[in-house]
């Protein structure tokens, strides 16, 4: 079965955030992972919490093969513009 | 110089302090992402990929140096040190903070600058020839029909939830820099055979997923009858326009589906209900639009000065330059020059806060302190 994590965009500044073992962070590595339906649904209860804490705007569940994202959109997401590579995430980690 | 007036003011001001408090309402929790989506896209703010994305009006592409530094500013202390200028005579910055934005709005609006009318399923800002006012070819200046056409869209009741999103773009010249045939209503300002000023109009063009080129629904309209043309053509297209298929929603895809006969024939019997009332633009009201395009004080020159022809005889590169950025003005003595935001391997359009800096700088200097944005 495909790893799945949860992923958002964080309300106060729209940044794309992943559910991690201590709160939300900017790192999809650092993302809690979730390898059965049992821990999905607990992954996603977490998150709803989170939505309705007004920390995050929405929250979703996104397959994960070994360590990047299966979908192209969510590849993109992860690790910034591909327009402007100096200004996402990887600029801010390569710094 | 344009400028926006008394109404606008007011109204841009209060808006701002109601987006203000609904931004607060979204952060306490007040108000959910459902209900505070159609809030924040009337007020140009989207979230998108990476972050949110604020889309502001430039109106006609027309831009004082003053609000060219004040978009450098918030590029700067908002933003990541640059923005977007797009092809529909807007400015976009890709990475504001939700809490920021009210600030933001506030400071757009110190500048007679706001984001109204730039998303959502409403009539988009209207966008006129960049040359507007100053074109050697120019017939009369279309900024005054499509301020009027701004003037009579904003907020109007009937048409701020339309099927999708619709674009109205005006030229006013023989050469159609607006590209007004492929946008959702364009109108070409011509004279019919009596001399008389007006407009032809076509409908249903468009880029996206599915580029269509627009035909045309009236080859002459006369100038009183604009709003009352426009006003049967979203009144048609809002009834009937489909809802079902956002991919099918706009009114090129209803164009092509009723044909541009029957869809004429439409339009022309709404037309017919609603011409010569309240919409009837009378000529005061077209002079008075007119004053808020006053040219600036022109100096009289010599149409090709010798110190000109002399420094492009000597200098092939600024004679290059001449003859590749500087297009006929319409003020003897006098020339438009092109500044390109399309680098070699970078994004067409992005232009960082000095950039903008420096080009309000040449505008102060050779310009009356007057920049316009353009798609070209």
């Amino acid at each position: 079965m495909t790893s799945k994590v949860v992923t958002a965009n964080r309300l106060a500044d729209g940044l794309v955030v992943y559910l991690g073992f201590a709160g939300w962070t900017e790192d999809m590595h650092l993302a809690r992972r979730a390898n059965d339906v049992e821990s999905q649904e607990e992954l996603l209860a977490l998150a709803g919490k989170a939505v309705a804490a007004n920390e995050v705007a929405d929250a979703w569940l996104i397959d994960i093969d070994v360590d990047r994202a299966v979908r192209r959109r969510e590849r993109i997401r992860a690790s910034g513009p591909t327009v402007r590579p100096d200004l996402g995430y990887q600029a801010a980690r390569s710094a | 110089m344009y400028r926006y007036d008394e109404f606008d003011r007011t109204f841009v001001t209060e808006r701002v302090g109601q987006f203000r408090d609904q931004v607060q309402r979204r952060l306490n929790g007040e108000l959910t992402e459902d209900e505070f989506k159609p809030l924040r896209l009337m007020n140009g703010l989207y979230l998108q990929l990476h972050a949110y994305m604020l889309r502001v009006a430039i109106p006609y592409g027309t831009l004082s140096s003053r609000q060219m530094r004040k978009l450098a500013h918030i590029a700067r202390t908002y933003d990541k040190g640059y923005g977007h200028f797009t092809t529909r005579q807007n400015i976009q910055f890709n990475w504001p903070k939700l809490v920021d934005t009210p600030d933001i709005l506030d400071e757009l609006a110190a500048v007679e600058m706001h984001a109204l009318q730039t998303s959502g399923n409403c009539i988009r800002n209207v966008t006129a020839d960049q040359y507007a006012g100053v074109a050697r070819d120019e017939i009369e200046d279309p900024r005054i029909c499509a301020e009027i056409i701004r003037q009579w869209s904003t907020l109007h009741p009937e048409f701020s939830f339309l099927p999708r999103k619709f674009k109205i773009a005006v030229t006013g010249a023989e050469t159609d820099r607006a590209a007004v045939k492929v946008h959702d209503i364009g109108i070409a300002m011509l004279r019919n055979d009596a001399g008389a000023a007006g407009f032809r109009v076509d409908v249903g063009g468009g880029l996206g997923r599915t580029p269509i080129v627009g035909e045309t629904v009236r080859e002459f309209l006369p100038k009183q009858d604009l709003l009352a043309y426009l006003e049967a053509i979203l009144r048609v297209y809002n009834t009937l326009g489909r809802r079902d298929n956002i991919y099918k929603a706009r009114i090129k895809i209803f164009v092509q589906s009723e044909g541009i006969d029957r869809f004429r024939e439409m339009v022309e019997a709404e037309f017919a209900q609603l011409r010569g009332g309240s919409l009837d633009l009378p000529q005061s009201e077209i002079a008075r639009i007119r004053a808020y395009f006053a040219p600036p004080p022109y100096e009289t020159l010599d149409e090709q000065p010798e110190e000109l022809r002399e420094a492009r005889r000597a200098d092939a590169e600024f004679d290059a330059w001449v003859a590749t950025n500087t297009a006929p003005h319409k003020v003897p003595g006098y020339a438009i020059v092109n500044i390109s935001l399309k680098p070699v391997g970078g994004i067409p359009g992005d232009a960082s806060a000095e950039e903008m800096e420096a080009v309000a700088d040449l505008a102060d200097r050779y310009s009356n302190g007057e920049i316009r944005v353009a798609h070209e």
